[in-house]
């Protein structure tokens, strides 16, 4: 009798996830049949194998084959052919190696699962500034992008890569000061992805914010003091400025260089010195100093002569360091003997024998001015020229003999006028080897002596002997008029010494 | 003029003027040798004045005192001139015994005795004669002395 084997009494859906992400494995297991349908057990030469299906049939229509000739009494499917949420059907048949083949098992309903699958980041997206100038931060965030489609912000790891900037874990990105625009790249990393977004960190330009004024407070009427400015930016640097200089004051003017040129003040003198650059003004405060006049120099004013016996009127002037002049009262004073000064600068001049010279000295401020003047002798009527000169002698003897010049009193002047009262004479005498009594030749024997004599020794004043000389006087008035010499009167010096050595000769020897 | 006849001894060693006079010259004659120079000399010689100028009588071994010799480099001597050296009228000369003085009268001077004298040059020599009164003479007739 030929036996059929027994029916498959379980089946199970087994489960397990596929290789891959959109397919998942499952398998399907059973009891073995080991008898036959009459319970009898199948002898140990038979085997048995196994023939799966599935179907959306309850009926078990339209089956599909899952395996034939299956050894094992499981078998695996993958239920991706099958719509997820409806519900299946499963049957096996067991077949005898001698062809025989069991009914298909009862069916197996099961409802296709339905396999949520997870959503795959893909991509990583960093939103934020592209440029982030110097000194300043930057606020980045970062936004995930999955396989379904949907995006949201994540909180990735930040990270940048230049020595300019630091990120924060909340994606503030902070710029330090560039001297140039300098790139980096910002990177948001997040689920094994990375999200680059380069930035720029702007090299800003400073923004100068103020201008200050250096110089002195006080500039001194009649110079100059120099001005500078300085620039302030928003960096905080500073460094000196080129700006155009003004001032608002009638007594300076300022160089395009910041030289504030003062001019004379009467008083103190108030003066604001702006700077302007860059659209900003830069202001100090001056004071022009109103600086007293200091004396440089007293100047005498007056005649470069004065004639004997009457007065010259001098004027000192002062002359300051501001270059103004002044009649000034100074103190006076002279260094002659022959000249007075009155403090109001009157000279007055006395009678001289000669032209002197005298210094007229204008003392003011500690300052003395000078002015040379000569006291002019003024020619007066001269005396008259002595007479009756004659010579006497010798009055002494021995070594040497002295001779006696002897002459009349002058007391007229030339004209035969008397003298005038208070008029003194006083004679100087000469000897000449020159009857023409030239200048060049006269010797004196006597020089201004109120005498009317002089006594002389011949030979003392190197009279020639035994030749004729010539002697001759004139009358001088302490006016320092003076007659015309006398005639001379003619005088031999007579020699009685020895009679000079004769017969002289040199001999060689 | 006051002569004063008073004898005056002069004895060799008295100051320059018996340096530059000297003694113990030859014979009658004796002149200054007290600085003898060497090699060939020039020797001024005189005759001492036996009257003044008034044509008295003078004796000159009593009346004289010295000489007075100058130069110059021409003949136009005047009395600004100064002496270049002073020559005694006369010297005394020892005798060998010691015992007596024998009075000459100087009328020779060695003139390269003279100190300081440009070299190179002719001078004009001329003398005068100082009594013992201080009266001088005239200058004598200048003389060329010729130092070739």
């Amino acid at each position: 009798m030929k036996k059929a084997a027994a029916c498959i009494l379980w089946i199970g859906i087994l489960s397990t996830l596929a290789l891959t992400a959109f397919a998942e494995t499952r398998t399907m297991s059973w009891d073995p049949v080991t008898t036959y349908t009459d319970n009898t057990p199948i002898e140990a030469e038979k085997t048995v194998s196994y023939s799966a299906y599935w179907t959306t049939d309850p009926g078990l229509g339209s089956l599909h084959t899952i395996g034939t000739s299956l050894a094992t009494t499981s078998t695996t499917f993958d239920d991706a052919v099958m719509t997820p949420g409806s519900t299946v059907y499963f049957t096996a048949k067991a077949v005898l190696n001698t062809g025989e083949e069991s009914a298909l098992a009862p069916a197996y309903s099961w409802v296709v699962p339905i396999v949520i699958t997870p959503p795959v980041l893909t991509s990583v997206n960093v939103s934020g500034p592209a440029t982030v100038n110097e000194g300043t931060t930057g606020t980045y965030t970062a936004t995930g992008t999955w396989d379904n489609g949907t995006t949201a912000a994540i909180s990735p790891t930040w990270s940048e890569n230049s020595t300019y900037t630091t990120i924060s874990s909340g994606g503030v990105l902070t710029a330090s000061t560039v001297t140039s625009n300098q790139p980096v790249t910002v990177t948001a990393t997040y689920g094994g992805l990375t999200g680059p977004r380069s930035v720029t960190i702007v090299d800003v330009p400073a923004v100068l914010t103020a201008v200050t004024v250096s110089g002195p407070a006080t500039v001194n009427e009649g110079t100059t003091g120099t001005y500078t400015a300085t620039g302030t930016w928003d960096n905080g640097t500073t460094s000196a400025v080129s700006p155009t200089w003004s001032e608002n004051s009638s007594y300076t003017t300022i160089s395009s260089g910041g030289v504030l040129t003062a001019s004379t003040v009467t008083s103190n003198q108030s003066v604001t010195v702006t700077a302007t650059y860059g659209g900003l003004t830069g202001t100090r405060s001056v004071t022009i100093v109103d600086v007293p006049a200091v004396l440089t120099a007293v100047t005498v004013s007056g005649p470069a002569t004065v004639n004997e016996g009457t007065t010259g009127t001098y004027t000192a002037t002062g002359t300051w360091d501001n270059g103004t002049t002044a009649a000034i009262s100074p103190t006076w004073s002279e260094n002659s003997s022959y000249t007075t000064i009155s403090s109001g600068g009157v000279l007055t001049a006395s009678t001289v024998t000669s032209n002197q010279s005298v210094t007229v000295t204008a003392t003011y401020g500690g300052l003395t001015g000078t002015r040379s003047v000569t006291i002019v002798d003024i020619p007066g009527p001269p005396p008259a020229v002595p007479k009756n000169i004659g010579i006497s002698g010798p009055i002494s003897s021995g070594a040497t003999e002295v001779w006696r010049l002897a002459w009349d009193p002058v007391t007229t002047y030339a004209d035969d006028a008397p003298l005038d009262s208070g008029r003194t004479v006083r004679y100087t005498a000469y000897w000449t080897d020159d009857p023409a009594l030239s200048p060049g030749s006269l010797r004196q024997l006597a020089s201004l002596v109120s005498a009317t004599t002089v006594d002389f020794d011949p030979v003392a004043r190197l009279m020639p002997i035994n030749q004729p000389a010539w002697l001759t006087v004139r009358s001088v008035l302490d006016t320092g008029d003076s007659s015309p010499l006398s005639a001379g009167i003619q005088w031999v010096v007579a020699n009685t010494g020895p009679a000079p050595p004769a017969a002289g000769k040199i001999i060689k020897k | 003029m006051k002569r004063l006849a008073a004898m005056r001894l002069l004895l060799c060693g008295f100051a320059a003027i018996l340096l530059l006079a000297g003694c113990g010259g030859e014979g009658e004659t004796p002149q200054s040798q007290g600085l003898t120079p060497s090699g060939p000399v020039s020797v001024l010689a005189w005759a001492p004045p036996t009257t003044y100028n008034d044509n008295a009588a003078l004796d000159p071994e009593r009346d004289l005192d010295y000489y007075e010799i100058y130069v110059r480099q021409d003949a136009n001597f005047t009395e600004a001139d100064q002496p270049v050296i002073q020559v005694s009228a006369v010297a005394g000369t020892l005798s060998p015994d010691g015992l007596t003085v024998t009075r000459l009268l100087v009328k020779e001077f060695t003139l390269e005795l003279i100190p300081s004298l440009p070299a190179g040059v002719q001078l004009y020599v001329s003398m005068r004669a100082v009594g013992i009164d201080h009266q001088k003479s005239a200058f004598m007739a200048p003389l060329i002395w010729d130092r070739s």
